[in-house]
């Protein structure tokens, strides 16, 4: 099979009517996952591992039929936390992967280089950090915040329980994820590190 | 430089609160795109604001655990508990395990497109304009699902494994043969090329393989089209249009199979046919929609030989043999008879 086919291979356990019922899903869906993973993982074949373990992970479900019957949006809500939670994993894999190359061997003075956001973010400090910045959003902004990054609900479930509307719920997040950035280099400041900015 | 990057920031949070709306649309992931590469900063502030999007899900007391299974939100859960009491009568999707070593994949092609496709066990598919396959191959099971359009299946013999094509609430069963089925979302049209292929309704395929392992080891002695509870096997040279009807009609013509595999070679071939029904074929291989403006000229029957791969120039052509000429509509080219004005 040549490049640029739209094939997805899928191991599965799954009967024919599941079968139909996955395709009409992936044929909903698919644009809309491959979206989000583009502008998130920069690897393609990391991307493409993603892809076909978030549709795995569909098929293998119990009581697909219910979970799908609740509709469109929220089949997609589920696609995408998976997909995110696969991204947080493989992220997290990678990282300690680095650390544990790195750290120990010490080799042409890499570790002399300043750590990179990500690094520092990584740290017990960092999390800290993070944590009380959330604690500074304000109420509305915070809970948005919080629903989404702690209790991973979707735009739409978080609209609906804070009685707001989902563009709304966005520029909460966008507002929340800017203070927090910030947070994040005033803290570097007072501890004295150079950030090699 | 200050408002610079505080304003590069805010663009890349806008950019990752969408991001995970999950209804990012093209125009936005493109002027995203394009954000990126026009400074070099930009993807560091983008990069860093994912950070701070990952680092804040480990706030919440979940660090270091990998996913496990599969975590539809609590939400998400207190909705499907919700839904199992109003709709208990949902038919349940049956899942069980399909034989080992078993990959489904699919295949699709687009509009005017044709391609060839070998499967893993030695099979051949060829793929019509907009259609699509999903194929499930095990080490035990062969199956096929025609979702939509037309294929021709030149399919390794196994009689260990018989081989079904569904398509709508037909299946085919084959043990190893080729054959066409088109499938327009109201009628399914077997012809068959070579050997034996059983059509019934969904359900009763283990009947079918059967029944052609017995006609099988009997050496071709029984006689064609041989009867087949709920259903009907078609021999070489048969053609059957199964219409979608509450009882399912299974109509088997003896026909020119050459007229349902032509298309293979890039053309295809109409004997005395009504130009509504030609037309309606040849709109399927090309996006230029073609209508017929009146019904006598609807009627016209129409022979000849049409290259799917130029149906544009066709339809140009179809004016000098015929008393009629093409319109260009817009949105769609109109055949009107050559005398109307």
């Amino acid at each position: 099979m040549g490049a640029g086919d739209k094939v997805v291979p899928i191991s599965l356990l799954a009967g024919k009517e599941c079968q139909r019922f996955l395709l009409q899903i992936v044929n909903e869906h698919e644009t809309a996952i491959k979206r989000f993973l583009r502008l998130r993982l920069a690897n393609e074949a990391d991307r493409e591992d993603i892809v076909q373990e978030v549709f795995m992970r569909l098929c293998r479900m119990e009581n697909l039929s219910d979970k799908l019957s609740l509709g469109a949006e929220r089949t997609r809500a589920f696609l995408f936390m998976t997909a995110a939670n696969l991204i947080r994993d493989l992220r997290r894999r990678e990282t300690s992967r680095q650390h544990s190359a790195h750290e120990p061997i010490d080799e042409d003075g890499t570790a002399d280089q300043a750590p990179s956001i990500e690094d520092r973010l990584q740290s017990r400090e960092m999390l800290e950090i993070v944590r009380k910045a959330i604690e500074t959003l304000k109420p509305s902004c915070r809970q948005a915040f919080e629903m989404s990054r702690f209790e991973c609900m979707s735009y739409r479930d978080i609209a609906d329980q804070m009685g707001i509307s989902v563009s709304m719920v966005e520029k909460h997040i966008t507002n929340a994820l800017v203070v927090v950035r910030r947070a994040v280099d005033d803290n570097s400041d007072q501890d004295g590190a150079s950030d090699g900015k | 430089m200050a408002s610079n990057e505080s304003g590069g920031r805010t663009f890349a949070a806008e950019a990752v609160a969408r991001l995970y709306s999950g209804e990012m649309t093209e125009a936005e992931e493109r002027n995203i795109e394009s954000w990126l590469q026009a400074d070099p900063r930009h993807r560091a502030y983008y990069q860093e604001m994912l950070d701070v999007w990952d680092t804040a899900g480990n706030v919440g007391g979940s660090t270091g655990q990998e996913t496990r299974g599969l975590r539809f939100g609590n939400r998400f859960l207190l909705g499907v508990a919700a839904s199992l009491l109003a709709l208990t009568a949902l038919p349940l999707l049956m899942f069980y395990t399909s034989g080992p070593g078993s990959e489904l994949r699919r295949y699709e092609t687009g509009v005017g497109e044709i391609r060839e496709v070998d499967l893993v066990d030695g099979s051949n598919v060829t793929l019509n304009t907009n259609t699509q396959i999903l194929v499930d191959i095990s080490e035990t099971e062969r199956r096929i699902i025609l979702d939509h359009g037309e294929a021709f299946f030149d399919i390794a013999k196994d009689l260990s494994r018989p081989l079904t094509v569904s398509a709508g609430d037909r299946v085919i069963t084959v043990l190893g043969t080729s054959f066409n089925v088109n499938w327009d979302g109201r009628d399914v049209t077997v012809a068959v090329i070579e050997g034996q292929v059983a059509v019934q309704a969904e359900g009763a395929e283990q009947m079918a393989a059967e029944h052609l392992i017995r006609l099988n080891n009997a050496g071709g002695g029984l006689p064609g089209s041989t009867a087949l509870q709920h259903g009907v096997v078609l021999e070489a040279g048969d053609v059957a249009q199964i219409s979608r009807t509450a009882e399912p009609v299974i109509e088997a013509i003896s026909g020119n199979t050459d007229r349902y595999q032509s298309w293979r070679f890039g053309y295809i071939r109409f004997d005395d046919e009504r130009l509504s029904a030609v037309i309606k074929e040849l709109n399927r291989y090309s996006s230029t929609r073609l209508s017929v403006g009146s019904p006598d000229i609807a009627n016209m029957k129409v022979s000849g030989v049409f290259r799917t791969s130029d149906i544009d120039n066709t339809i140009s052509g179809l004016e000098l043999i015929f008393p009629i000429k093409v319109l260009d509509r817009g949105d769609h080219m109109l055949i009107v008879s050559a005398s109307d004005r």
